[in-house]
């Protein structure tokens, strides 16, 4: 071999070498990086005429208010499974990858304006190995991260990446709660929403000779990872919406219409668990469903109306919770705790009032004017 | 020749496989601040394989540092350096007053010991964030007090405890 041949090729080698070093190592990055890389401006919000972004005055002040609205983020959870590769109901046909896809460009250019979408998408894209597919560690990361005008970065990451690998639900939920408590920002409301076509799995602690296999049967061919990880996927949920230090209500839109009794099951109980549940005719509590594609579209514009129209901020936060009436339109709303229809304090310490059910309409007219009457008592 | 430079590059790769990771894998870290400031942290390997940045958890250490853990605050400049601690509220209590308090992140309820003298408290790491469990009889650090549960179903999940120090 010529000399100046050999010195190319060790070069070559050497420079492939040190690049797929760096690569993995981090060498060619700092090793540690502080990951206080908060990206909410706080300030853009002041833009936005119906949202308020400013503290609530401590104490009773007594009047009439008109209650304006929370400035809101909003972190999708989406299911890149393999399942996802499906149409609707298992058949062929658009997948509902692309359904979703679809549905998101619908809707999401409408709210981006008034709220700030972010978005996470699991399992991770080009996993290592098959059983490295599961792998979604607890860091504070999102693909996305929320700020205004997001539709056409959340749409190119359906873009960019396919469906595929396993469905770690849960860990999924807990990587985004950790994103949002360590993002913290005390004027917004925060909101996860999981959109999924069921079937949660990855829990290594299950036994493969006893538990349901997504996608039915059991034995699961000896892999613990390919159980149905339902019970742990509702426990996340509901530790994320209803724990004692940050709450952050879930809401669960449903792409599947497998009608396989597990999923569905699976699906309403995470919806009830995230404590923003869908209200079916009879009231009662379902996920957002989408079975077929025009219902994936008017059950995310629900969710986004419900965030965008139906969370305020209290001008005032009496100690006695009982002196403060809401009206819309002139009528009297009900204080509901239970959350079913009506309004309810969802944080008192920030003012925070969220209405439910019937009390949140569901529609593309402009919002009604929410009046606050408050009457202060001698404590 | 050839056969020898691709051994060589193998050799080159194998020897740098240290920063490969084993998916789920976990391992320890720490960042410095200025003023010599450090703070533990954890680094998670992802499905592909790749080390994630610093995660920081618990309190920070050095002469500089000393942030005023469970005491209250306005905003998360007092609470010590950047990302030492975050002033905020615990949205499971009855809080009308709005307080807040200054509490750092955590993996363990190691992490979350209180720095300044308290009583009767239980410290805990609940969804990654440092809370104290406390009674009606605690004595909460700093002048922070025990707030009630905001409703039953929230004090449900911790019996034997009343609320949090606030």
């Amino acid at each position: 071999m010529r000399p100046f041949l050999r010195g190319a090729l060790s070069a070559t080698a050497l420079s492939l070498a040190a690049l797929g070093c760096g690569a993995k190592t981090g060498l060619l990055v700092p090793d540690v990086v502080a990951v206080d890389d908060a990206t909410v401006d706080v300030a853009d919000v002041t833009d936005a005429p119906d949202v308020v972004d400013r503290p609530v005055v401590r104490g009773c002040v007594p009047g009439q208010f008109q209650l304006l609205g929370r400035a809101a983020d909003l972190v999708l959870v989406i299911d890149r499974s393999g399942s996802m590769n499906q149409g609707l109901g298992g058949a062929r046909g658009t997948s509902r990858w692309r359904l979703l896809r679809d549905a998101l460009a619908a809707t999401l250019p409408v709210y981006q304006d008034t709220i700030n979408v972010g978005a996470l998408f699991y399992p991770e894209d080009g996993a290592a190995s098959r059983s490295a597919a599961c792998t979604f560690p607890n860091v504070p990361e999102v693909d996305v991260s929320p700020a205004r005008g997001n539709a056409p970065r959340v749409l190119q990451v359906f873009d960019d990446t396919r469906p595929g690998g396993a469905t770690p639900t849960a860990s999924a939920l807990l990587r985004a709660y950790t994103w949002i408590v360590r993002h913290p920002d005390p004027l917004r409301a925060r909101y996860i929403v999981l959109a999924t076509d069921g079937g949660p799995n990855c829990n290594t602690a299950l036994d493969a000779r006893t538990c349901v296999c997504v996608g039915g049967g059991r034995g699961c061919r000896g892999d613990a990872t390919q159980c149905l990880d339902d019970l742990r996927a509702v426990d996340t949920v509901r530790q994320i919406a209803g724990n004692a230090v940050a709450q952050v209500p879930t809401y669960v839109l449903g792409i599947s219409g497998d009608d396989d009794p597990a999923y569905e099951a699976t699906l309403t109980s995470m919806a009830i668990a995230g404590g923003r549940p869908n209200r079916s005719a009879s009231g009662a509590p379902t996920y957002y469903d989408a079975r077929q594609p025009e219902d994936l579209s008017r059950a995310f514009r629900a969710i986004q109306n419900a965030i965008a129209r139906c969370t305020f901020i209290a001008p005032t936060r009496p100690a006695d919770t009982d002196v403060v009436t809401l009206t819309m339109n002139g009528a009297t709303i009900a204080r509901d705790t239970t959350r079913s229809s009506g309004w309810d304090w969802t944080d008192r310490a920030a003012g925070e009032i969220t209405l439910f059910g019937a009390a949140c309409p569901a529609s593309d007219a402009p919002p009604a004017p929410v009046t606050a009457t408050v009457e202060c008592r001698d404590r | 020749m050839i056969g020898r430079l691709l051994a060589l590059a193998a050799l080159l790769v194998a020897g740098c496989t240290s920063g490969v990771c084993d998916p789920g894998a976990q391992r320890e870290c720490s960042r410095a601040l200025d003023g010599g400031v450090t703070q533990r942290g954890y680094q998670a390997c992802g499905a592909r394989g790749e080390w994630s940045s610093c995660v920081p958890v618990g309190e920070c250490t050095g002469a500089m540092a000393s942030s005023p853990l469970y005491g209250r605050c306005d905003d998360a400049t007092q609470c010590g350096p950047d990302g030492c601690g975050t002033c905020g509220h615990y949205t499971g209590v009855q809080n009308d007053e709005g307080w807040q308090v200054c509490f750092p992140y955590c993996q363990a309820d190691a992490d979350c010991a209180p720095n300044s003298p308290a009583s009767g408290v239980t410290a805990r790491c609940i969804l990654g964030q440092c809370a104290l469990l406390c009674t009606r009889a605690s004595t909460c650090p700093r002048d922070s007090r025990c707030l009630p549960w905001v409703n039953a179903s929230v004090g449900a999940a911790y019996p034997g405890f009343d609320g949090l120090c606030e």
